[in-house]
């Protein structure tokens, strides 16, 4: 029997793993209970083809946090961030969750995406945690939300309407739809759909993109089978550059309307020309605030702000705020006055003047960096978008529609 | 349902023609080897990477860079097979505990990767990707390329196969292990050049897959499937029947878009391989070794 | 310190319900040899069959077509009915093959029901899924308590499909699957008819599966396709095999070490300039676990018992060559 190498005694492997996995919970327990101090969870991905979410989510959230220490903290106490990896993964969230609210006793989550929102909103609506998430679109979650569960992101079903917009009211009648096969991407692509037909136009075809693939070009041979002159895409920057990059290698003419998620300078910037003259969907960001966040997260980050980040600072705010307005940092507490923080007082613009405003027994109206975060009841928002377009190197802002009309 | 356009079928030659180069690495390995390496679909991207450090950050020409990718793949492929597998074959481990071992070492390299670089899709510096129209159908200098290396080392690898001791030798283990070792033939060399020559052959799909498209850290992985579905529908250990089974999923993937909803174009790859071998379980090529 | 026990539940609820889905595969390749590389098609289709069966009737904005409103019991019985109906069909065309092809199709055949969850609304709601599936005696169980009830719920599951297997390992139709898995051609000489003895081992396997997901679907309350991709099968391997298959015990082990850890890592300390890639790192943690667990201990933690004469002297004989 020679040749054999000494297997380790199975004691000592299953001794020393579970020592392992032991002193790394109790070193949690140790050092992560609530107590001292507020804490505030980032529930975002950190890893895999979206981790931009999370990545650019925790900037916005440190300038907002520092801007809240630095006028005093949450109730008087430091805040202090703990960020959790969802993978955008429902399963990965579940645990993710747990952690945040259980072990680490946080005020309120910040996040998730569209992906995993609607897998963890039962349990922060039974541990009595509020969610705000500044990354979910999707319109799963039009009724659901208003007592835990908010967001300062607008609902897909609002975008599509605002894109079904763009397309009409530039004249064109038949269009074609392109949208990742994911949550995100198929409700804001029905709505477009929807919205589209809603007001008198065609649609031609619409394409499902599989997220994470490498190569389209077969997708977009077939929507542009008929030769529309407009297409709605909906899709990250990543899907979305490949998209077109392979339209634009393949001459197939035509126009792009392109979701939020793409209207950032870099993706003009590095698109090119071939983006000249294609739209884009943004949020009418509030003037002074966001060009005061913009360059501190530039400062911070060395990029200009990704797609949902203003927002993910709105978010943060709204729950110091809230917190304030209860008088508490237990989430059970501070949930309710989210909605009534947002909207309906003497408008505030920073922490500090809320902070103030309060202590004075007044209520408050916060407007943020994204614009003016009032809250439906049912935790929505509703507000205006702006219309952008593409010189060949940078989106211009060329238009407005306002709330009004996307009711249709 | 949209009327065919030939163009369907060219993408479909350029995508095929990659998933073969890949297959054939992973049913050589497969054959020679007998496990299953989920950790395959790594090299394929670990190719890519290095091409990517050494064009784009080093600087490098890209056909030099691209070059250059296989011997370092290479290296880290017969570097981790000393490591990880040859100290589990040298205990006669079975090919289960071998797979899930490469389960584990995928997860390692892939998230390794994400580490390094981020998820960020990443291109080569390298220009050719305006295209011209040819009969009806748009194609680049780039993807010309790319058939046509392909292309290029399938022959290659034909006469590698049939025409040289170690290519005979490689072929005789794959279809038994035990007669070939009873007739001489050197175990650990055959195993050493089998990782050579898949190891060096993905990492060349890998490059030429970045270079169709974008090079990201999921990019072999997220094809690992495709790929088995080749390698199966040509006949585990068949480097004929990869090729082949490469290109038809290849094809039909691409022009299955015309007929249905591209939402389903991952499965179509899936479906042809389980009807296929409801059909024929031997494979494509069926029984021949 | 109440919290810490908190989220340990949900941690140790998570690792039972991968302990089902391995003592599952401990069936399927334990027991019978079965490379099947689909498990979590029957998670899946435990998991939405309870869905579907309990929710409410769909609202008009819903994107799906069914919603019984029968009660949480017959709902987890009619995941583990359709999980056996689901490897009926997937085992007629599937079974005759050999080991490798059995391995490769079973993905092939998950992901295609996989992609069929997203698209076909009408059925599941798509990639939006379906979410507000009911929780068996919220009612009655107080706030705090419940997930410790919950845990037990799944632990006594556990214990049931733990004795099973025992009971099916001691029994004389575990013996023939043992034999078929060993040396088929034996078991055909002795006049047994391998097909039926396999499919009835792979009905059972996927039913825990099946069971597995009807206790998933009504923890998480909410599913979605993207929740049952391929890596849940592979975890589910590993699971069983690091901690020993053939072995009902090692099952449960091999899943609640593999979870545990996965989840302890979310506690590695944030050091100077590390934070950023801790993600990933955790992730290549899991992966080194795996790779040095087989590598020390391939056979796994809990070595098979009870094996047959060939199989003790096929195992002597690793030592050598």
């Amino acid at each position: 029997m020679g040749g054999r190498e000494t297997p380790i005694d199975r004691r000592s492997f299953l001794k020393t793993t579970a020592a392992a996995g032991a002193t790394l919970g109790v070193a949690g327990c140790l050092g992560g209970s609530g107590g001292e101090g507020a804490s505030l969870g980032v529930l975002q991905p950190f890893t895999g083809e979206v981790s931009w979410v999370g990545e650019s989510s925790e900037v916005a959230v440190n300038i907002a946090v520092d801007e809240i220490n630095e006028a005093g903290g949450m109730n008087g106490s430091d805040v202090e961030i703990i960020t959790e990896d969802t993978e955008a993964n429902q399963q990965t969230a579940t645990s993710a969750i747990r952690k945040l609210i259980d072990s680490d006793g946080v005020s309120a989550i910040l996040g998730p995406t569209s992906f995993t929102l609607p897998a963890v909103m039962n349990i922060a609506q039974e541990s009595q945690v509020p969610i705000i998430s500044p990354t979910a679109g999707t319109s799963v979650l039009d009724d659901m939300g208003g007592e835990y569960v908010f967001r300062t992101a607008m609902s897909d079903s609002l975008g599509g309407r605002a894109m079904a917009r763009i397309a009409y009211d530039n004249g064109y009648d038949e269009i074609a739809v392109m949208y990742v096969d994911n949550q995100g991407g198929r409700s804001f692509g029905q709505t477009v759909i929807d919205g589209f037909e809603a007001l008198g136009g065609t649609v031609t075809t619409d394409v499902a993109l599989t997220p994470g693939k490498s190569s389209y070009r077969s997708e977009l041979t077939k929507a542009f089978e008929s030769d529309p002159e407009f297409v709605s895409l909906t899709a990250g920057t990543e899907t979305g550059q490949i998209v077109i990059e392979q339209w634009a290698e393949q001459d197939l003419g035509g126009v792009w309307g392109l979701s939020d998620d793409m209207q950032t300078a870099t993706f003009a910037e590095e698109l090119g020309s071939n983006l000249e003259g294609s739209y884009a969907l943004g949020p009418l960001t509030g003037g002074d605030k966001y060009d005061e966040f913009a360059t501190e997260y530039e400062s911070r980050a060395n990029e200009s702000p990704q797609p949902f980040t203003a927002e993910a600072y709105d978010a943060t705010m709204l729950a110091a705020l809230a917190a304030q307005a209860a008088e508490s940092n237990q989430g059970s507490d501070l949930a309710g006055q989210i909605i009534s923080a947002s909207r309906d007082g003497d408008v505030v613009t920073s922490f500090e003047a809320g902070a103030d405003a309060l202590g004075n027994g007044a209520n408050i109206d916060y407007n943020g960096a994204s614009g003016p975060v009032d809250l439906t009841d049912r935790g929505n928002i509703l507000s205006a978008f702006a219309v952008f377009q593409s010189t060949g190197s940078a989106w211009e802002q060329t238009g407005e529609i306002p709330a009004e009309d996307l009711e249709f | 349902m949209v009327s065919f356009d030939p163009q369907f079928l060219v993408n479909g030659v350029i995508v095929g023609s990659t998933i073969a180069l890949a297959a054939i690495g992973l049913t050589l390995i497969f054959g020679v080897l007998d496990f299953i390496n989920f950790a395959h679909g790594e090299y394929l991207t670990l190719g890519a990477y290095a091409a990517f450090v050494a064009n784009v950050t080093l600087g490098l020409p890209f056909v030099v860079a691209a070059v250059l990718a296989i011997p370092v793949t290479v290296a880290i492929a017969l570097a981790l097979d000393r490591v990880v597998f040859y100290p589990l074959r040298r205990q006669g481990v079975g090919g289960l505990a071998l797979l899930i071992t490469s389960v584990g070492l995928s997860m390692i390299l892939r998230n390794g990767i994400e580490t390094v670089w981020t998820s960020d899709n990443l291109r080569y510096s390298i220009s050719g990707a305006e295209s011209v129209s040819v009969l009806g159908v748009r194609i680049t200098a780039v993807q010309v390329a790319i058939v046509v290396v392909s292309l290029v080392l399938m022959v290659a690898i034909h006469l590698l196969l049939t025409r040289t001791v170690l290519g005979i030798s490689m072929r005789a283990t794959a279809s038994n292990r035990s007669l070939a070792l009873s007739s001489g033939v050197n175990a650990e060399g055959i195993v050493t050049w089998t990782w050579v020559i898949g190891a060096g052959l993905t990492a060349i799909a890998g490059v030429l897959i970045g270079l169709n498209t974008v090079i990201r850290p999921s990019m072999g992985f997220g094809l690992l499937l495709v790929m088995f579905a080749a390698v199966i529908l040509g006949g585990i250990g068949d480097p004929y029947g990869a090729m082949l089974g490469g290109l038809a999923i290849g094809i039909a993937q691409e022009v299955s878009v015309a007929f249905i909803s591209s939402a389903y174009k991952p499965a179509v790859a899936f479906t042809i391989m389980v009807v296929l071998l409801l059909w024929k379980p031997e494979g494509l090529r069926g029984g021949e070794a | 310190m109440l919290e810490q026990l908190s989220f340990v539940t949900s941690v140790l609820t998570v690792a039972g319900i991968y302990a089902i889905l391995a003592l599952g595969l401990n069936v399927h390749w334990g027991e019978t040899g079965l490379l099947n590389f689909g498990h979590v098609a029957f998670f899946a289709v435990g998991a939405y069959t309870t869905a579907l069966l309990t929710i409410a009737a769909p609202t008009a904005t819903q994107a799906y077509s069914f919603g019984f409103g029968l009660p949480i019991p017959v709902g987890i019985l009619g995941g583990i009915l359709a999980a056996g109906v689901v490897a009926v069909l997937l085992g007629v065309p599937t079974l005759q093959l050999s080991e490798e092809y059995l391995a490769i199709v079973s993905i092939g055949l998950a992901e295609i029901l996989r992609y069929g969850m997203m698209n076909e609304n009408w059925l599941t709601g798509g990639v939006a899924g379906i979410y507000g599936v009911g929780r068996p005696l919220r009612g009655i169980v107080p706030g705090e308590l419940y997930d410790l009830f919950y845990l037990g719920l799944v632990l006594a599951a556990v214990a049931l499909c733990w004795a099973y297997s025992r009971r099916l390992k001691r029994s004389p139709f575990g013996r023939v699957l043992r034999s078929i898995r060993d040396d088929e051609e034996a078991a055909v000489a002795l006049g047994k008819n391998t097909f039926q003895y396999r499919m009835q081992a792979f009905v059972v396997g996927a039913m825990m599966a099946g069971l597995a997901g009807a206790l998933w679907a009504h923890y998480a309350t909410a599913l979605t396709p993207t929740a049952f991709g391929a890596s849940i099968t592979f975890l589910t391997w590993v699971a069983l095999i690091v901690g020993g298959s053939g072995n009902a015990g090692g099952a449960i082990l091999g899943a609640g070490l593999i979870i545990s850890f996965r989840e302890a890592t979310r506690y590695l300390p944030d050091l100077y300039g590390l934070g950023d890639i801790i993600p990933t790192l955790r992730l290549m943690l899991v992966g080194v676990l795996v790779v040095v667990a087989i590598r020390y201990r391939p056979e796994g933690l809990l070595p098979e018992r009870n094996i047959s004469y060939a199989e003790y002297c096929r195992r002597l004989d690793y030592g050598g060559d």
